[in-house]
């Protein structure tokens, strides 16, 4: 067996399992942690929008929950008077989101790292206090409400039957996105990535192809938001803050922004390990212990927890080629980031 | 760049087409947002959810909730809130021969504390308990702590409402996740007994859910009546802190000065953060403002007493956060005079029930020093169980719900006599007055100062 | 408001008060090429436990210095931090950074809980009458200080040995190690130069009340006012701070604009950071975001 069949088998194991456990886990555990799984499947989509713009197209962006807001209240007016059918009302939502995105990307065409970094944050807090902090739009402390669509006969008002819904959701985001990354659109973006010049040199149009990026990433934390505000049912502005986008950014970063599984981690890390160590501690020592473990992990590897998954995987295949008999298999790639 | 075709293919025309378009949406929506929030604005200024039968009350009845408040939990209002199902006449979730789970959500940790009223709540169960329960029965208390995080506080609702299997919410505090959860617990049939001081007008709304408090408005009227009465301002002027529910205050104040004919009147907003308050004494002190009632928190109440001290202005103050020992301490001299209300019993007072409440406070969390929270915790608590001894053996939700709602001129000690009815859960409109005098708020109000008589 | 000269001397006020942040922000970035995102968080710990020990009954002139300490000894433990990702790109860095502001915001909260703490100002109450409204002591005390420390550093970098060091670090790390500076201990300097103006900047600012979030969200303004000063230059930061407080306290006076006073600071810092970062052609700022 070569040494991509291998990888192929080990990856379409691992994909196997989680899907199997993201349909089995809601019938196992206790019925109230259906609601940490919807979280946990709202935050993945946020972090699938951080991966499509930063790990795909090297973008960074520290204004997320700004564009999660915009889909967020979008979704509860086009569901609320307007009457919008759930569906069609889910990406309208995305598509709300897309022009703060474009907005927020007009500053990507000049700058790069670090003070795209800035740009974004300034962003971020400029809306938040001009548009968010508003209470005569969004309802200050009470928020805007929402309620669970009721389709195909089928009342979603349980958490567990929205999950299937949200999961549902992601799987075709994810479906899209690795589309997206093997198509034309992915070399284009992987070519500015890895190297603006010469990508320009190239031919490769970079404000536009950094523009889609920006909207499409927009466009995913717009359905998030939507999702997670028909979740929650209701929604106040603290939701999208610049510190939301913070912690959005980093705990994707540390997960692994190179891949869609580290924006499935970053969902889990972010909802379901609090949860589940809450019992044990005390809520704030709690967050500080995660705080400094996230610190410690991205300073040990940058390249995400993923990152450090993909280096097991490496070792285990290559123990397995050896194994195997197999001349030693050349020192793998590190496949993306 | 490359260079750009002269003509726009066909996805280009769909991009923008499309971008045309959710540029549409978004208008379309923030101005639909607008128009909602002030719609349910509008109703709440106008009044509160329901009127109180106390005679000549004078207030008028909401505008476009389109709902008679006193026809109960079967009509929609201006939110789209429907007819929930009722709890059935035989739901005992939560009753067993010896035991009654009750629970609550409190934000002990993250970016609020109100674990005293935690406290308050214990030790009023405790008492309970260590004197045999009620009607035979033990009191099982079950709390949750949100950590200020509303998909935490979410999942711990919904862990004590349908794992647990609590009866009831009682003295509920968990702000932000209280907010996002009230068509959850409504559709639920979970009764909630008592709630945050923090809380909104939506609570006032679900049938099930019983705050024992006035409405931020209400709240705000019997300010603005004492400033304009009692205190005589010829030109009153209140700073509310930007946030909803001070708003909601400082909108009952002014309503409360329309009401009574005060024209030369000046509201300020004040931002949450950092706000700076010296522009704002020079403005009123140069157009002659006498009287300024401060809806703040307490560093931004700090913040204003040392800006006006340190311009050498002296207005009367009434300040409600003014009890805190950190506003008195930091204050300066210009806290002395100020004018606190207190909306129910103070609980430093010697009323009864406050005795017995320091009592039990000292017997089982001796170290607490935030009473007034701690109170928060013990009223509900104590009406609650006052209540459910009433229903004897038979301990059902709805009967526990249709006794609250029947509540006529009831006592419980800590706020003026109510009668409660379905659509009408505001307690009575009254406050007591205090002044700061030597590093103290002490109680001027002999009796209860209501906003109707 | 009704003169225009109260206006101004307030901007003057805001305006040190964004400087007096941007300080340790520059330095550090100077010197290590890290942009400290956590800035205001180490501040607003300084500020935080200057609070408890004044509760102490510990006077406050000897607090402040106690709360210093501390504020040195985060900075080296940063320092030390950051090592392992000194060949990692600068985005990494500043994620790190952000990941700091998130620990350090969480450990007040842990520790001191979240009510805002009530921060004794250093300087006597009371204040200089000026043109028909008093400005007070600690304002005048900010502008005054934040002064002291731009002159002083400015001499501190040119005419000492670390300070020379901490320059020549900053405008070519490879070449000064050649020259065999000790690029190891010069970071760890800056470092805690930065955090200890952090933290002077926070016991300075937070009078009477510090909360976990103002001052972590000023640094936004810092880097907006640090960007006017072209990122390089102190005194340049110090103007720049100033011309951003008079740009926010200006237009905040002004009868129209008034119901949205809060909403100003940060619009007009995104502004001009998105202006500046935009029009900078080729300077060497754009030439190092590129390493990014």
């Amino acid at each position: 067996m070569s040494e991509a069949e291998l990888r192929r088998r080990i990856r379409l194991g691992a994909w196997g399992a989680a899907g199997f456990l993201a349909i089995v886990l809601p019938f196992v555990l206790p019925a109230y942690w259906s609601f940490v799984l919807v979280s946990a499947v709202t935050t993945s989509i946020v972090a699938l929008s951080i991966v499509v713009l930063t790990g795909l197209v090297g973008q960074i962006s520290l204004c997320q929950a700004t564009f999660v807001g915009f889909g967020a209240y979008a979704s509860a007016r086009l569901t609320g008077d307007a009457n919008v059918p759930f569906l069609i009302a889910l990406p309208l939502s995305g598509l709300a989101a897309v022009p703060i995105g474009l907005l927020a990307g007009v500053p990507a065409l000049r700058l790069r790292g670090l003070y795209l970094a800035i740009a974004t944050l300034g962003f971020g807090a400029a809306v938040q206090a001009t548009i968010f902090g508003n209470s005569t739009i969004t309802g200050g402390i009470s928020g805007v409400s929402f309620e669970r669509p009721k389709m195909f006969g089928l009342d979603f008002a349980g958490d567990r039957s929205f999950y299937f819904l949200a999961l549902a959701v992601l799987v075709l985001l994810i479906v899209f996105t690795v589309n997206v990354r093997r198509g034309k659109t992915g070399r284009a973006f992987a070519a500015i990535r890895d190297g603006e010049v010469a990508a320009a040199a190239s031919g490769v149009s970079l404000a536009r192809y950094k523009m889609m990026a920006f909207a499409l990433s927009a466009f995913f934390a717009g359905v998030g938001g939507a999702l997670f505000g028909h979740a929650t049912l209701s929604v106040n502005s603290s939701s999208f803050d610049v510190f939301q986008s913070i912690t959005f950014v980093t705990i994707t970063i540390i997960a692994g922004v190179g891949s869609v599984a580290g924006a499935l981690l970053a969902g889990m890390l972010l909802n379901i390990m609090p949860k589940a160590l809450s019992g044990i501690l005390p809520g704030n020592i709690l967050l500080v212990i995660l705080s400094t473990l996230l610190l410690v992990q991205l300073a040990v590897a940058p390249e995400g927890i993923v990152g450090q998954m993909r280096q097991q995987e490496d070792a285990v295949v290559r123990w397995i080629l050896r194994r195997r008999g197999a001349p030693d298999a050349p020192a793998p790639v590190l496949e993306g980031r | 760049m490359s260079r750009r075709s002269p003509r726009l293919s066909f996805r280009d025309k769909v991009f923008f087409g499309a971008l045309a378009f959710s540029l549409l949406v978004n208008v379309w929506a923030v101005d639909s947002l607008r128009t909602e929030v002030a719609a349910l604005r509008q109703a709440q200024r106008s009044g509160s959810v329901g009127q109180v039968p106390i005679g000549g009350d004078d207030l008028q009845p909401l505008e476009s909730t389109g709902a008679d408040p006193a026809a109960g939990p079967t009509s929609p209002g201006a939110t789209g809130v429907r007819a929930a199902d009722v709890p059935a006449a035989t739901d005992r979730t939560g009753v067993s021969k010896g035991t009654i789970k009750i629970g609550a959500v409190i934000t002990q940790s993250g970016l609020a504390d109100q674990t005293p009223i935690l406290r308050g709540l214990s030790a009023w169960i405790q008492h309970v308990n260590a004197a045999g329960g009620v009607n035979g029965r033990k009191i099982e208390l079950i709390v949750e702590d949100d950590g200020t995080d509303t998909s935490r506080g979410s999942a711990a609702l919904r862990k004590l409402v349908e794992n647990d299997k609590i009866f009831a919410l009682v003295s509920e505090c968990a702000p932000l996740t209280d907010a996002q959860n009230v068509e959850y617990l409504r559709k639920k049939g979970v009764p909630v007994i008592g709630s945050c001081v923090l809380g909104g007008e939506q609570f006032f709304k679900n049938p099930y859910q019983f705050p024992l408090r006035l409405t931020m408005g209400s709240m705000g009227r019997l300010v603005g009546k004492y400033v304009a009465q009692d205190m005589a301002a010829v030109k009153p002027a209140v700073i509310q802190l930007d946030h909803e529910l001070l708003i909601e205050m400082g909108d009952g104040v002014v309503a409360q000065w329309k009401k009574m004919g005060v024209k030369d009147y000046t509201v300020e907003t004040a931002p949450v953060v950092n706000p700076n308050f010296t522009p704002t004494v020079i403005r009123m002190r140069g157009e002659g403002v006498d009287n300024v009632s401060l809806l703040l928190d307490t560093a931004s109440t700090i913040r204003f007493l040392q800006a006006a001290s340190q311009q050498g202005w002296n207005p009367k103050l009434v300040g409600v956060v003014g009890y805190d020992e950190e506003v008195i301490r930091y204050g300066g001299a210009q806290v002395e005079g100020m004018m606190v209300p207190f909306y129910s019993q103070p609980v430093r007072g010697s009323y009864p029930i406050m005795k017995q409440f320091r009592e039990d406070m000292q017997r089982y969390y001796p170290g607490e020093q935030r009473l007034e929270l701690a109170n928060n915790g013990y009223h509900p608590a104590w009406v609650f169980t006052d209540v459910l001894a009433k229903l004897g053996d038979n301990v059902t939700r709805r009967r526990l719900i249709d006794a609250m709602d029947g509540l006529t001129n009831y006592d419980d000690h800590v706020i003026p006599p109510y009668t409660l009815r379905p659509g009408n859960h505001e307690t009575v409109r009254a406050c007591k007055w205090a002044v700061i005098k030597d590093a103290r708020a002490q109680v001027v109000s002999t009796d209860w100062y209501y906003l109707e008589r | 408001m009704r003169s225009i000269g109260p206006v101004l001397i307030l901007g003057l006020a805001t305006g040190s008060i964004y400087a007096l942040t941007a300080l340790g922000v520059v330095i550090v970035y100077k010197a290590t090429g890290v942009l400290n995102f956590a800035h205001g968080a180490m501040g607003m710990v300084a500020a935080f436990l200057f609070s408890s020990l004044t509760r102490q009954a510990i006077p406050t002139l000897l607090a402040a210095p106690v709360a210093l300490v501390f504020s040195a000894a985060l900075g080296v433990a940063v320092a030390y931090g950051l090592r392992p990702l000194r060949r990692a790109p600068r985005l990494t860095r500043a994620i790190f950074m952000l990941g700091l502001l998130a620990l350090l915001q969480n450990l007040a909260t842990a520790i001191w809980g979240i009510r805002p703490r009530i921060v004794p100002s250093l300087f006597p109450s009371g204040g200089v009458k000026i043109i028909g409204f008093v400005l007070g002591y600690d304002q005048v005390g900010i502008i005054v200080i934040t002064l002291g420390l731009v002159g002083g550093l400015s001499a501190f970098f040119r005419y000492t040995k670390l300070g020379v060091g901490i320059r020549a670090v900053s405008s070519d790390q490879d070449a000064a190690a050649l020259q065999g500076i000790n690029v190891t201990r010069i970071t760890v300097v800056a470092w805690v130069l930065g955090s200890v103006l952090a933290g002077i900047a926070g016991i300075l600012i937070s009078t009477p009340a510090a909360d976990a979030f103002s001052l972590t969200l000023l640094v936004i303004q810092a880097f907006a006012a640090a960007l006017l000063g072209r990122l390089v230059s102190l005194p340049a930061t110090f103007v720049g701070g100033i011309v951003l407080g008079l740009l926010t306290t200006v237009p905040a006076s002004l009868e129209i604009l008034r119901p949205h006073a809060q909403v100003i600071p940060p619009v007009v810092s995104f502004l001009l950071i998105v202006g500046i970062l935009m029009l900078r052609s080729e300077t060497s700022l754009i030439a190092r975001g590129n390493e990014a």
